[in-house]
């Protein structure tokens, strides 16, 4: 890493391409991306379906490598790093929010917690992790018991509960109607607020932009804008 | 059966997909197939070529042994109702000397017309010619093999205490003796220690001191059944008599037709019961794997249905998969059938001289194996082709409603239950939300331990039982037998032989004991009290204590008979004067010799009509190996008919052991573990298709692909360490169960279960599972786990 990066810097994509092989066809998601995370940011990416979004919150999350470029967390390279080590930059440094929430139906939501603390070393307790998501009350429910917002509220407490330093989150309201999705961005930038965690936040939907501070726009695998948004809208007053 | 063209393409496809579980599958009822054909198989074989050789060679259906039965008596016996033929032979204990070996060997000397014509117990010569003159022996083909002695050499035979020099002029196989047993004991043929000569019939006349009679009737029956043969042969006995009848034997008590019986019986009871077992865990783990793949491909029932196909064109392509899993399994078991054919008849020339055996070919077997393995495989699609014949289009457009989120059995301890970590409690509650895969899963286990309990306990118990006969109970170097009872005065002369020890005699004698309608013929064994080179012992390992006066009966003995301690029966001896006495049941021990009976040796020789007598002598030598110079002395005494040496019987067992069991065990453990392998690896797989998206969950976590598998084993670990318990029960009651189906009149067999032995069964279990896991883990690393967590189910 050089000198001349800001200190701040969490996470870095420089000029990362990735092209996946469709049987005999070759697709671009991404064509030669750069984009700086500052620790402690809230980041919006917004683009259409198809536009790389995801490919490139794989690359961030460590599920995947560039086919050109590089991903440097805190000076390591991801795009050099092993199956292992990307194994333990998941387990330690991120964690994931998912548009189907993803948790394991056969375990309870304090469980599901406890899923995530199980394989790491200085967690959160999985019941204060549920505490904070507002969830307590419902720690022995199983998720075919709970309704999707819950759900979704479960899964950022199993992605806390880690004590992650990144936050990442794949159309974290995709599967929710608005009044629930909204609660759940709440939750999001309240968390950011008060733990000082870096969230970064993917979605097709430009309304959400509206809450960040800072704005990238992604359109067939480029970065199209990058903007500062002086006033952010709080959560609940976004329509979608 | 008729099939859409699209659907028979997808069923190829779906059957590609999951080759690897249906080759799981297909093994399990290949190897039940294999047993059904093969063995069956075998038992036609033999059974055939059995039947032939006694028909061809005219094996008796009857055997009478007196005294002396002048020729002309033979025809009277002819004229019994339900004989149909009866013929004189003369048949002698013999001593043969071989040069190479240190002690004689004993033999059997039959006579055999002059000219060659055609008589019952026929011989097939299968080298050199028939007799030319006196002084000239065929001796019985393995023996020879066995001896390397061939038509052209000399033996020196010792025939009623003269030696004589013969020649032998061909070697020949006989229907009587297909399983030769050593007259030394134990359960296997030992051709190189034992051996039958033909004489021609008047040299063994007059050798034996038998001119122009005979001392033994062989006969046929009009019915040779059971039955029939009982109630003819005492008629015979009676028309005897005055000859001095010692015993009649039916073909179903002949040792060699006996023991051929039992053994047919033996593969045809296998030949059932072991299929059946494997091709029923095969339809159950099908059933399990049907039932998932339908829920899967529900949305493809919908479709088909909602695009016309009738329910009955979805259940024929999903029936199919029963078809094609049954018709692999099935023709995979019928090339391994025919391998397995051919094993075990090569292994059977070892051991039984029937000449002719070859594998047959059995077309309506090889069907009858095809088709039972197409019917169980059938019957474990039929859970899974009635849900899909079930689901409504409209319903199984849906995805299926999500899993029901309901407390299982452990979570009614809490306490314990909190302390569990999660991956336990994935585990138990997969175990307990599907009952059914579960229960196949346990069985699956249990099925394979106890299968490899008792194999090992059957290993254990007849070492068990060779060591009982040969140490624990023997401890003599040399057995010598002697032609008629001796005073045991004559003990004396064999202690002073150059080397031994001590000596004790022993007066063996058959009887027949008869108490009320009960009768049985046994062998009587009198022993001199406090005799220590022979202590016969108990089941619990206490030393029989034998009685002043009085019987000691086994067991077994004892219930034929109905006698109790106490009771006086009537006993008949067969040798010496052969009359009927009254003897007390002194005492009932539980032996593992089943028809055992024991004595005091003057008190047995007293119910024979004679002062202190012995036949048997047992002695110990300074050097545990009798010397040269110790046999070489007994060759020259008078009335000695046999020497064995205890070692070398133990040898020939130890050696049958290391070849023949060895193999059955290998063969017995791989059939078993391939029941485990199969049923973990489709419990797995089947487990991993239901929670891929789990797999994908835990690896975004950070959960390294061992880590993944490891949870996923604990399922299979739970239900497999269940299985193992409860299968190690199983298989010990099954040995229990075996042992006392044998609890024949010849022996029965130990129950031996050691601990090591469990271990090792579990540690062989262990090996199964892991290696299942092994291939689970490989899925894992490989699945696409990236792609699972993108749609929603």
């Amino acid at each position: 890493m050089s000198d001349e990066e800001p200190r701040s810097a969490l996470i870095e994509v420089r000029s990362a391409t990735k092209v996946f092989a469709m049987g005999e066809v070759e697709v671009a998601a991404l064509r030669g991306v750069d984009l700086r995370v500052g620790d402690g940011e809230f980041l919006v990416i917004v683009g259409p379906s198809g536009s790389g979004k995801s490919t490139l919150l794989n690359l961030l999350g460590g599920l995947d490598r560039p086919t050109q470029g590089s991903v440097v967390f805190q000076g390591h390279d991801l795009a050099k790093a092993s199956d292992r080590e990307l194994t333990l930059y998941r387990r330690r440094e991120i964690g994931f929010v998912f548009q189907f929430f993803n948790l394991i139906p056969s375990l309870t939501a304090l469980e599901n917690v406890q899923v995530a603390v199980e394989v790491v070393a200085d967690p959160l307790d999985p019941l204060e992790a549920l505490t904070m998501v507002g969830l307590a009350e419902r720690a022995g429910h199983f998720p075919s018991q709970l309704s999707g917002g819950e759900q979704q509220r479960v899964a950022i407490a199993r992605a806390l509960a880690s004590n992650p330093r990144l936050l990442l989150c794949d159309e974290p309201t995709g599967a929710l109607d608005s009044a629930t999705g909204r609660q759940v961005l709440g939750l999001l930038w309240d968390l950011h607020a008060r733990l000082k965690k870096t969230v970064v936040v993917i979605t097709h939907n430009r309304a959400i932009a509206a809450i960040a501070p800072r704005v990238v726009e992604l359109v067939d695998g480029r970065v199209t804008a990058d903007r500062a948004n002086a006033s952010p809208a709080p959560p609940s007053e976004i329509v979608y | 059966m008729a099939m859409h063209r699209a659907l028979a393409r997808k069923l190829a496809r779906d059957l590609w997909a999951r080759k690897g579980s249906l080759l799981a599958l297909a093994l399990i009822a290949a190897l039940g197939v294999g047993v059904f054909v093969g063995m069956l198989g075998v038992n036609r074989d033999m059974r055939s070529s059995r039947d032939r050789y006694y028909a061809e060679y005219r094996m008796a259906d009857f055997t009478v042994d007196a005294k002396r039965i002048p020729a002309s008596a033979i025809e009277s016996a002819a004229r019994v109702p339900n004989v149909r033929a009866a013929e004189g032979r003369v048949q002698m204990g013999v001593l043969i000397d071989l040069p190479g070996r240190r002690e004689p060997l004993p033999g059997t000397a039959l006579s055999q017309p002059e000219e060659r014509r055609p008589v019952l117990n026929d011989i097939f010569l299968r080298s050199g010619a028939w007799f030319g003159g006196r002084d000239e022996c065929i001796v019985n083909h393995a023996f020879a093999e066995a001896n390397r002695l061939k038509p052209g050499d000399r033996i020196k035979v010792l025939l009623l205490d003269k030696q004589h020099d013969l020649l032998i002029v061909g070697t020949a196989m006989s229907p009587e003796f297909v399983y030769l047993l050593p007259p030394a004991g134990g359960f296997v043929p030992d051709p190189q220690s034992y051996g039958v000569l033909y004489l021609p019939e008047r040299f063994l006349q007059e050798s034996a001191d038998l001119q122009g009679a005979y001392n033994q009737v062989v006969g046929l029956a009009h019915d040779n059944s059971k039955e029939a043969l009982r109630a003819a042969l005492p008629l015979l006995e009676a028309r005897l008599e005055s000859y001095g009848v010692v015993q009649s034997t039916p073909i179903h008590e002949q040792p060699s037709a006996w023991f051929l019986a039992d053994e047919l019986k033996q593969q045809e009871t296998t030949a059932r019961i072991l299929p059946v077992i494997f091709l029923a865990v095969a339809a159950l783990v099908l059933n399990v794997v049907m039932a998932r793949l339908v829920t899967q491909q529900r949305t493809v029932v919908g479709t088909l249905k909602a695009l016309g196909y009738s329910s009955a064109a979805v259940s024929r392509h999903f029936l199919a998969y029963g078809v094609v899993v049954g018709l692999l399994g099935g023709s995979c078991g019928i090339a391994l059938g025919a391998w397995l054919e051919g094993a075990m008849l090569e292994m059977y020339r070892d051991y039984f001289e029937l000449p002719g055996i070859r594998a047959g070919r059995h077309l309506d077997l090889l069907l009858w194996g095809l088709g039972i393995s197409v019917g169980f495989a059938v019957a474990g699609t039929l859970k899974g082709v009635r849900n899909a014949a079930r689901l409504a289009p409209a319903d199984a457009m849906r995805p299926p409603p999500p899993e029901k989120g309901r407390r299982v059995l452990p979570e009614r301890f809490p306490r314990l239950w909190a302390r569990l970590p999660f991956a336990w409690k994935m585990a138990l509650r997969a175990i307990f939300r599907n009952p059914f895969r579960s229960s196949v899963g346990v069985l699956a286990a249990l099925i394979s331990t106890s299968l490899i309990v008792y194999v090992l306990s059957m290993v254990d118990g007849m070492k068990f039982m060779t060591r009982h006969e040969f140490v624990d109970v023997a401890h003599q170097d040399v057995t010598v037998t002697l032609r008629d009872p001796r005073g045991t005065e004559a003990l004396s002369e064999f202690a002073a032989l150059p080397g031994a020890r001590e000596a004790e005699p022993q007066l063996h004698v058959a009887c027949d004991l008869t108490y009320g309608a009960a009768r049985r013929r046994v062998g009587v064994q009198g022993l001199a009290k406090g005799s220590l080179l022979y202590t016969p012992l108990d089941r619990s390992g206490q030393p029989v204590a034998i009685p002043d006066a009085g019987l000691v009966l086994g067991q077994r003995l004892a219930e034929v008979l109905g006698v109790k301690a106490g009771d006086v029966l009537e006993l008949r001896p067969l040798i010496g004067r052969r009359e009927r006495v009254r003897a007390a049941v002194a005492e009932i021990v539980d032996t593992y010799i089943g028809l055992g009976a024991y004595a005091e040796i003057g008190y047995l020789s007293r119910l024979i009509g004679e002062e202190r007598s012995a036949n048997v002598l047992v002695a110990r030598t300074y050097t545990r190996e009798p010397s040269a110079a110790f046999i070489d002395e007994l060759r020259e005494r008078p009335g000695v008919v046999g020497v064995t040496r205890r070692s070398r019987s133990l040898e020939r067992i130890q050696e049958t052991f290391d070849q023949s069991l060895g193999v059955m065990v290998g063969i017995l453990v791989v059939f078993a573990g391939s029941i485990a392998f199969g049923s973990v690896l489709n419990a797995a797989l089947v487990a991993l298709s239901e929670r891929q998206r789990d797999v994908g969950t835990l690896r975004v976590l950070g959960y390294a692909p061992r880590q993944v598998t490891g949870i996923f084993a604990k399922e299979s670990l739970a239900l497999n360490a269940l299985g193992v318990a409860l299968g190690i029960v199983a298989g010990i009651g099954l040995a229990h169960v075996v042992s006392s189906a044998y609890n024949t009149d010849l022996y029965r067999l130990a129950v031996i279960v050691g601990p090591m032995r469990l271990v090792t069964a579990a540690l062989l279990m262990a090996g199964f599972v892991v290696l299942a896991q092994a291939i689970l883990h490989l899925e894992i690393r490989h699945l696409n786990w990236l792609d699972v967590l993108k749609v929603k189910e």
